[in-house]
Parts: C-alpha cells; sequence; structure tokens
C-alpha cells in the first residue's frame, strides 16, 4: 500500500530560509522542504502522513524562533 | 543594558557562574541525561569573565566524557567578570544564575562534590555572617589568589576535597563574590587524585574540536557531543563562546553529527532557556537580546559565532 503524504504551506522571509532547511534536515527523513513559490517566499514541507504529528510541532517550536505564516494544510 | 539590570544582592541565594553546560537551557535542565542533574534558576543574566581561560579537561562526573574546566590566566590575580553580553578582547562569555538556598545540594551533586559537605560550607559562612562567596575570597586573598594554593587552604579548613569541582570565588563587578566551579589538584603530590572513572585528565585545557576528535577508546563519543551541545547552545542567546570554537576545523569528520545535534536543540533551547533561568520573554530580551538559533547552522563556517 503506497504510503499517504501530507504537506504544509507557508511563508517565511528569505533570509531565514536557509536556517529553516538546516533545521528541518536535520531530523533525518522527517519532511523534505521544497520551494513552492520562489516569488511570494512560498515553501512546502513534504511527510507521511505519520510524521505530522512531529512536523506540527516541530513547526509551533520554529513558529516561536522565525515568523512562519501558514498558508494551508492539504 | 546588562548593568542596569543587574539584580541586587539576594540573601540565602547562591550566585554560580557558569561557563560550559550550565550556559544552555538544554544543559541545566539536563535534557540530554534524561533530566538528572537539573537546576532550575530563580535569576539569570550574563556576564563576561576576565583572568580566565577555559577549554574541556576534567573527566565528567556524568559519563565518560571531558567536561569544561576554568584556569586563570594570571594566578596572583583573582578571577573576575562584569554584566555584560558583549565579550571584550580576552574575556570569556558566560552565564551567572542565582539559585534558591534549597538547590545548594543539586548544585553540589551536579558539580560532583559531596552535597553535604556544600551545606557544612554555606553554614560556615553563615556563622561568619557573611555569605559564602565573601568567605571563599577571603580564603582566597590570604592565599594571593593562586586558586591551587586557595584549594588546600580550603582542604585545611574542611577536611574535605572534592574529587569534581572544588567551589572558587569570582568577584563580580566589584562587589559581590560569586561562586564558580573549577577542577583543581589541590591535594598534596602524594595524595593526587587519580581523576574520575579512573582517567588521567589531559594536562591541556582542549577546545571544542581538539575534544571532538579525541580517539573514542577511553571516550564516550557521543556523550562528548551531546556536552559540546550543551556548551555551544550559549552562543543561542548571543553568549560568546569565540574562544571555544576557534580552531575548530569545517568539515572536521565529527562535524556534521555535532551540527545536526546543534540544529535539533537549537530549535528548543530558548523555550529551556526561559524556563531554566525563570525568566519571561520581556526580560530575556532586555539582557540576551533575541534568541539566534542560525548559530546552529553557521557552527562550521570560518568565523562563528560571528
Amino acid at each position: 500500500m503506497a504510503a499517504a503524504f501530507k504537506s504544509i504551506a507557508f511563508e517565511l522571509a528569505p533570509e531565514l530560509i536557509v536556517d529553516l532547511k538546516a533545521i528541518v534536515e536535520s531530523y533525518d527523513n522527517l519532511a523534505t522542504l521544497r520551494t513552492d513559490d520562489p516569488e511570494r517566499h512560498r515553501l512546502k514541507l513534504y511527510f507521511a502522513e505519520e510524521a505530522e504529528h512531529d512536523v506540527e510541532r516541530l513547526l509551533a517550536a520554529l513558529a516561536q524562533l522565525m515568523p512562519i505564516r501558514r498558508v494551508g494544510v492539504r | 543594558m546588562v548593568r542596569e539590570v543587574l539584580p541586587a544582592t539576594v540573601e540565602d541565594t547562591l550566585l554560580v557562574i557558569g561557563y560550559g553546560s550550565l550556559m544552555s537551557g538544554f544543559g541545566l535542565l539536563g535534557e540530554a541525561r534524561g533530566g538528572r542533574g537539573r537546576l532550575l534558576a530563580c535569576e539569570a543574566f550574563p556576564v563576561v569573565l576576565s583572568n580566565a581561560r577555559r577549554g574541556l579537561q576534567k573527566p565528567s562526573n556524568h559519563g565518560r566524557y571531558l567536561a569544561m574546566n576554568l584556569e586563570q590566566r594570571d594566578p596572583g590575580q583573582p578571577l573576575t567578570g562584569r554584566p555584560a553580553i558583549q565579550a571584550g578582547p580576552g574575556e570569556l562569555g558566560a552565564l551567572a544564575l542565582r539559585f534558591e538556598r534549597r538547590f545548594a545540594r543539586q548544585i553540589a551533586s551536579r558539580e560532583g562534590h559531596d552535597p553535604d559537605q556544600f551545606e557544612r560550607l554555606i553554614e560556615r559562612a553563615k556563622r561568619r555572617g557573611c555569605a559564602l562567596g565573601d568567605w571563599l575570597l577571603d580564603l582566597a586573598e590570604v592565599q594571593h589568589h593562586d586558586l591551587q594554593a586557595y584549594g588546600r587552604a580550603l582542604f585545611t579548613a574542611t577536611g574535605y576535597v572534592s574529587p569534581g569541582y572544588t567551589f572558587c570565588p569570582l568577584v563580580l563587578d566589584g562587589r559581590e563574590a560569586a561562586l564558580v566551579a573549577v577542577a583543581l589538584d589541590c591535594r598534596p603530590p602524594s595524595d593526587a587524585l587519580a581523576g574520575v572513572n579512573g582517567a588521567s585528565a589531559p594536562p591541556a585545557l582542549l577546545g571544542l574540536g581538539e575534544a571532538a576528535a579525541l580517539d573514542g577508546r577511553a571516550l564516550d563519543c557521543s556523550a562528548q557531543l551531546d556536552y559540546i551541545v550543551e556548551c555551544l547552545l550559549a552562543a543561542v542567546h548571543n553568549i560568546s563562546v569565540r574562544d571555544l570554537t576557534a580552531g575548530i576545523e569545517p568539515g572536521a569528520p565529527w562535524s556534521a553529527e555535532l551540527q545536526r545535534r546543534l540544529l535539533r536543540a537549537a530549535v528548543g533551547e530558548p523555550a529551556l532557556f526561559l524556563k531554566a533561568a525563570s525568566l519571561d520573554p520581556e526580560r530575556y530580551g532586555k539582557r540576551f537580546g533575541k534568541p539566534d538559533v542560525s548559530v546552529a547552522r553557521r557552527f562550521c563556517e570560518p568565523g562563528f559565532p560571528g
């Protein structure tokens, strides 16, 4: 059975993207960060459904440190 | 900025200077050790230390890794500090922590010092009508601030020598004697300590890079990296650790794993620090500025932490 994937889209100031990418990558295979709309600094995190809780916890912690603006959950 | 918020001396508290793992919330709360050795301060502010150099040297009381130690640059002068966030040339960034008296036993245990003996030291100072730091400073002054001689004098006065760290005085802002835990070899040579866990302490203070690259047969490399993370997280709070990171080679074999652990810990560090130091975000901001998690990413770049 194919794994179910989810994604979260958000916007972040461009100068902070490199920090976010490094932090996400430090959580081995938790999620993948992709640029969704470079002009609007919109990014997307892709992750397996079973990782959703951990991803949400990580984003909640990161939101205390950098202005992450969620723009939708699919 | 920091000088304005320096708290007044508080009776029945212990002012301790953290210069290693006590500089981060991750370290204070013992996150890497399952909460063992957890300490909660009632006050914290950044300080810079003078007449001091630090490095990894002392076999830890908590595992097979080297922990931080402090030495005087000039053994004839006291260890000193001032409340500040910016370290000047030759100064070290550190953290002043005020603890309620009830944490005395935990502080002692964390430093590998017998808790009963530490209680006796506090009571002894109290009977003299002074704070522990002031009494220890009197002892050190008699020894012309030679900490090795101070350690021997303390041994003579109390009959106890700590197998871990010894509490030494540090003159803060010229007006209050804080406590700083230093590993001294203060017994007579014939009775010298063999070192914790059967290991002898290396003769020199090691930089973080040198310690991380040590041969892993005697040391638990993973625990060593966790300890280094506890120390480096101070940079998230803008506490200068330049002296520790100088000489780190970007691209060293252990650096990717250290950076990975540092990045993961940095995310939670600001919240842990607020909790461990009993600070609210506003007071934190006045004293430390804005937390900077980007130091975790920049760790392996030349000039870290900038």
